[in-house]
């Protein structure tokens, strides 16, 4: 039992450490500077931070909430279709779909265009604030889609017929029943998607809206003063753990599960007219989100192959696959190790431990990644070995920053292992190895691949922690995006960025072909 | 008050209901007792509205719920569902749980309709409990006040007693019955256990691959099955062969027993006898003996498993103070004044 | 079922396998293709110039030297903060920056060391490098002002200055204030006028914009294009790779010798204090202010050579005489913060 709980507190210690750096900043005197920022900069930025992550936590909530009663309850045209493309968005970075978005829809864009010629006036500039907050909301919907799906595929079914069995029509019983059943999945879905706000830099930097991460850049890169930006990255920290507490304020209340899942998936009949609505939706949602960025990107991409696709393209596509392979698999077992501590050996310690581990997923990548490139070093000088530089280190990073993604589906997963599943399966004999391989594991075999999915994804596209502590010769296909967009050449850009989202596509159609079995 | 008539149902090319007819009266509770997969849950599904027939209708009180061209949408149908799980919403506590269909009505009349319901139930007390609070028990009639509050014309139940302990089954099930019966409610449910059947219901049907083998009062369903499937299937029991004779008996190696019913059967053909547990009695002092081959105590009674020199073996109900070791030879006699004959087609 | 958990077995031995392979490895971080058998130690930079804009400059220099180069791109900051972390342990030799703020920060984190080349004093000018030598301009970014002219023709137009005249009211863009060469720009413009008449400048401007700030270079001119501003500033290499796209009815205006000369900030680099091959970084800086490297340093991005000699791409050419402000750069560092601070009060996002 302290086995357990002690390697929850080592997880934890291990995502202290860039915290740790954060908030030993807090100490160092950073002279006029917080003066300068609590009357000229902290007020809008909290205000627009604030704004950006509720109204993109509602719009992916409604988004990812709406595609994934539609595509596991109901028959529309496309059902199958949509069902797994809806989640490809999630293998477009922010920042590509941004500046994607932005090309399309900006002065010379095709948009801007047809607009120009459909009615004669010139398009209206979309705010700095509405363009970020649509562009997250595209890319972060799957998170809830992907998590509230799951909800709906298992139990969807028997809330409906509880609600119509009391009267309810069907809409009723989705509101009522479905909706709250389904709040645990939508807490942790909507909690990865406000963390992943807090945290982005990306897409606010391609639209120039002021948030708390290009505060916390302004304060490092143009007032050369990090101590500054690590204090504002504790101060970040603090909306994390709203969030954090949210999360487990909604999910704390509900805890329902179906002890006889619907035998096979039925799908609602419903009338033409909203079968149709429901087909329009989805192929908005879609294209929006997914096509026309895409497309935008290959119409680049194509303009630029000659110049831009080397064999080199090979060494990038390798580094990023085989980084986001050996993440994805560090990071589930953390999870793993952190949710069976947390099941095995609960209370207070164990509790926190989970809280604070997975606290980094929130905090600005760059930032995280110089306090865990200073607190790694630091130990390795007292070790006398160098650490930096090592694939170790980097994993060990995302790690931290990733935790909350592997964590969120294995956590969900465990608590459906009732401990009397435990106990009925150590009845029969079955006990240890045993019990996890055949009682646990195909029960969290579809939490352990989407938590591997999705770090996967995150890492492929991650930037910050690949930049800083990448060894020589990792260039990433991220990296190359950085390349070439720090100097502006979004176009040539066009190319890495597409890599990336074919390389997401693999997973998340594997994703989706296992989790639908459930 | 409960019509069901030429019901088929299924998925693809298997059908589950295969030409079912049933007919409940008012204020009757009735029991569909079958093996999991005879299509009963089916059955249940079809009248609360959550699967469509295939063919056949189904009328609640002269009006068409399915049929003749009409589905009617579940929520639409005065059909009350008890879930087999309960289904109760895990966010809400019993109070709530109950008053959760009740939404049409003023926040006013709501309250007392649940708090006069928690009563009956015997749960005012729990009224602030949340369901992961409160025993299976006192789940099951959260559940079962959720359906009834609503005053529907007919409640359905999906085995709802699966999830509770032997003990608590009794009890429940005779209280449950005693509320039904108090609200004058007209019950349908399905179960694979006939101790449940025999608590609960005044008719019972048996059913067997998507048909009714017979649908009846409890007590013809014991004492005078349609069928040597019905038989088998509820109160058990054994065959005793032997040969028809004209005058309405037949006679066996244990004498000849007079047959109830209009059965009729060539002269000398060969029958089964169907011999309840209760219809062999122990009789120290008969003389007819037959070999204990085993035996199950039961509290009151024992259950013997007799072997006859023929080698046919038949099943004894005895008092438990008659107790006899395996492979002793006791005295039995029957206790039967007519006998159930079916044409026996194993020989 | 039994199939995945090996397949989950496997690549956790897999893993571990893999980080137990680079702990190994880590003592000579050398990429099979680049590591040569007669130069043992690579000569490793940290660059936050774009790989693009540098690789080609790197193989150049390993032809003409034998030298061979490692590099990682990442950030100017965290590059520093990289430095200052590894301490004396690094393997990098020169820290490359495209911003001469960034170089004068570094200088006063220490990571860096005096180059003493009297090689790169000689070629390098006085305005463009560090005084003690910890640093040196290796190119000149110009950041001017362009115009619509359909609109205008460039004898209405004066300087930066001018811009924040009310006659421009609704007609200049800016890009936002985030960028460091809007910074360095303000900040030069506080070492010429001081605080108080480069804040009226700002207010000026942001009072005069058109449209919300852009998030780049690029966006801007395509918003005169567009024809909703007239006028703005950039950096003269984004208009003149658009230009090597389309053609433009943009065109650009030098602001002249007699206002003080184009802001320009540079490109460049120093050798750093813990550098492992001190003697190859400083050929390489050395290099890069020779004739071959000026021209290419300056072509590959459309940039000035520092040394005025070097002749200059065909199309930079073809804009015209540009006189460079001669002030030294080192007041972009020392004022960026103040430069900021002054944005942030002016309302200049």
């Amino acid at each position: 039992m302290t086995a357990w709980r002690l390697a929850a507190l080592a997880i934890a210690l291990l995502m202290l450490l860039p915290l740790g750096v954060a908030v030993g900043a807090l100490a160092t005197p950073t002279g006029d500077i917080w003066a300068h920022l609590t009357e000229h900069v902290l007020p809008a930025v909290v205000r627009n931070t604030a704004g950006l992550s509720v109204c993109v936590a509602i719009a992916s909530a409604v988004l990812g909430g709406t595609a994934a009663w539609l595509t596991a309850m109901v028959d529309f045209p496309g059902r199958r279709f949509f069902a797994w493309a809806l989640l490809l968005p999630l293998a477009l970075p922010g920042y590509v779909i941004a500046f994607a978005l932005a090309g399309v829809f900006d002065y010379s864009g095709a948009v801007a265009n047809l607009w120009q010629s459909l009615f004669g006036v010139r398009m209206p500039r979309l705010g700095a604030g509405t363009a970020s907050a649509v562009c997250l909301s595209l890319t972060l919907y799957p998170y809830v889609y992907l998590l509230v799906r799951q909800a709906f595929v298992t139990q969807g079914q028997r809330c409906l017929e509880v609600a119509q069995s009391l009267g309810m029509d069907r809409l009723t019983g989705f509101r009522r029943v479905a909706l709250p059943m389904a709040r645990p999945w939508f807490a942790t879905g909507v909690a990865l998607v406000v963390m992943e706000t807090l945290a982005d830099f990306g897409t606010v930097k391609v639209f120039n809206f002021d948030t708390f991460t290009t505060a916390i850049y302004g304060a490092w890169f143009g007032l050369f003063s990090l101590p500054a930006a690590l204090q504002l990255s504790a101060l970040l920290l603090l909306f994390v753990a709203l969030a954090v507490a949210g999360e487990q304020f909604w999910r704390s209340k509900a805890r329902y599960v179906s002890r006889d899942a619907a035998a096979r998936p039925r799908y609602l009949v419903v009338s033409r007219t909203q079968a149709l609505l429901a087909c329009t939706f989805c192929v908005l949602l879609f294209a929006v989100a997914f096509v026309v960025p895409v497309l935008q990107l290959v119409l680049w991409a194509i303009e630029m192959a000659s110049s831009e696709i080397t064999l080199r393209y090979w060494s990038f596509v390798r580094a990023s696959v085989s980084l986001g392979v050996m993440a994805a698999v560090f990071v589930t077992l953390l999870g793993l190790l952190l949710g069976y501590s947390e099941r095995r050996a609960p209370g207070i310690a164990t509790t926190w431990s989970v809280r604070i581990a997975t606290l980094g997923y929130a905090m600005p990548g760059t930032v995280l990644a110089v306090g865990f490139f200073v607190a790694v070093s630091a130990t390795g000088d007292w070790l006398g070995v160098t650490l930096t530089g090592t694939i170790l280190v980097m994993l060990l990073a995302y790690a931290a920053r990733f935790l909350a993604v592997g964590y969120g589906p294995l956590g969900t997963g465990l608590q459906r292992i009732t401990p009397n599943i435990d106990d009925a399966a150590r009845g029969l004999g079955v006990s240890g190895l045993s019990l996890l391989r055949r009682v646990h594991w195909p029960m969290l075999r579809t939490g352990v691949a989407t938590a591997a999915l999705l770090v996967f994804v995150d890492v492929m596209k991650e930037l910050p922690i690949t930049l800083l502590t990448r060894p020589f010769g990792w260039d990433t296909l991220a990296v190359r995006i950085f390349q070439l967009t720090t100097e502006g050449e979004w176009q040539r850009a066009a190319i890495p960025a597409l890599a990336i989202v074919a390389a997401g596509l693999l997973p998340v159609l594997w994703l989706h072909r296992h989790s639908d079995r459930h | 008050m409960l019509t069901i008539h030429n019901l088929y149902a299924g998925y693809g090319d298997t059908n589950v209901l295969q030409g079912l007819d049933l007919e409940l009266g008012k204020g009757r509770i009735g029991c569909l007792l079958g093996d999991s997969g005879c299509g009963k849950t089916t059955l249940l599904r079809c009248i609360a509205g959550f699967e469509c027939p295939t063919d056949g209708r189904i009328l609640l009180d002269g009006q068409t719920l399915v049929g003749d061209g009409t589905h009617r949408a579940p929520e639409r149908r005065p059909v009350g569902l008890v879930f087999q799980d309960f289904a109760l919403l895990p966010h809400l506590n019993a109070a709530n749980n109950v008053a959760f269909g009740l939404s049409h009505l003023p926040a006013d009349a709501r309250r007392q309709r649940v708090a006069d319901m928690l009563e009956l139930v015997g749960l005012s007390h729990y009224a602030d409990r949340l369901p992961h609070q409160l025993s299976g028990g006192q789940q099951q009639r959260v559940a079962l006040a959720r359906s009834l509050v609503r005053e529907p014309k007919l409640l359905l139940l999906d085995e709802p007693f699966s999830s509770l302990d032997a003990g608590m089954r009794q009890q429940l099930g005779g209280d449950i019955r005693a509320w039904l019966k108090a609200l004058d409610m007209t019950a349908l449910f399905v179960t694979h256990d006939q101790q449940e059947a025999f608590v609960l219901a005044d008719d019972i049907g048996i059913m067997q691959a998507g048909r009714l083998l017979q649908w009846d009062t409890a007590y013809r369903v014991y004492h005078e099955p349609a069928c040597r499937e019905a038989a088998d299937f509820l109160g058990g029991g054994a065959w005793l062969p032997g040969r028809f004779d004209a005058n309405s008996s037949v006679n066996t190696e244990l004498g000849q027993l007079r047959v109830s019913g209009e059965v009729t059967f060539s002269h000398n053909a060969a029958v089964s006898v169907l011999l309840r547990p209760d219809d062999v009695v122990h009789d120290d002092d008969a003389p007819l003996r037959a070999e204990v081959v085993s035996k199950q105590f039961r509290g009151a009674m024992f259950l013997y498993e007799l072997r006859l020199i023929s080698g046919t073996v038949l099943q004894s109900l005895v008092p438990s103070h008659h107790d006899h070791e395996v492979g002793e030879h006791i005295g039995i006699r029957l206790d039967t004044e007519h006998c159930v004959v079916f044409a026996d087609h194993r020989r | 079922m039994t199939h995945c958990f090996r397949l989950l077995t496997l690549s956790i031995i897999g893993f571990s396998l893999a980080a137990c392979g680079d702990d190994a490895t880590t003592s000579t971080p050398a990429e099979p293709e680049t590591a040569v058998a007669e130069t043992p130690q690579p000569l490793v930079v940290y660059s936050s110039r774009a790989e693009q804009l540098i690789a080609p400059l790197f193989d150049a220099f390993t032809a003409d030297t034998g030298i061979d180069v490692q590099y990682v791109t990442d950030s100017a900051q965290p590059l520093i903060e990289r430095l200052k972390a590894e301490g004396t342990s690094t393997p990098a030799s020169v820290l490359l920056t495209v911003d001469a703020g960034v170089l004068w920060f570094a200088e006063q984190q220490g990571v860096l060391q005096p180059a003493n080349s009297p090689v790169l004093d000689a070629r390098v000018p006085d305005a463009y490098r560090d005084p003690q030598g910890h640093w040196y301009g290796l190119s000149l970014r110009a950041r001017t002002i362009v115009y619509d002219n359909r609109e205008l023709a460039a004898d209405e137009l004066t300087g930066y200055v001018d811009l924040a005249d009310e006659k421009w009211r609704g007609r200049l863009c800016l890009r936002t204030s985030k960028k460091v060469y809007n910074q360095s720009l303000v900040a030069m413009m506080i070492a010429e006028y001081g605080e108080a008449r480069a804040e009226e400048v700002v207010r000026g401007w942001v009072a005069n914009l058109a449209e919300p700030v852009f998030a780049n270079d690029t966006k801007l001119v395509e918003a005169i294009e567009d024809g909703r501003c007239d006028v703005g500033i950039v950096n003269s290499y984004y208009f003149g790779r658009l230009q090597r796209e389309r053609e433009l009815p943009v065109s650009i205006f030098w602001q002249p010798e007699t206002l003080g000369g184009v802001h320009v900030n540079v490109s460049g680099a120093g050798i750093t204090a813990n550098a492992p091959s001190r003697d190859a970084a400083q050929r390489l800086l050395e290099w890069f202010a020779g004739d071959r490297g000026q021209q290419l340093f300056a072509s590959l991005n459309l940039e000035f050579p520092v040394v005025a000699s070097v002749p200059v791409d065909p199309i930079v050419a073809a804009w015209g005489e540009m006189s460079p402000s001669d002030r030294t750069l080192v007041d972009a560092g020392r004022l960026q913060a103040d430069a900021v601070k002054l944005m942030d009060r002016a309302g200049y996002r």
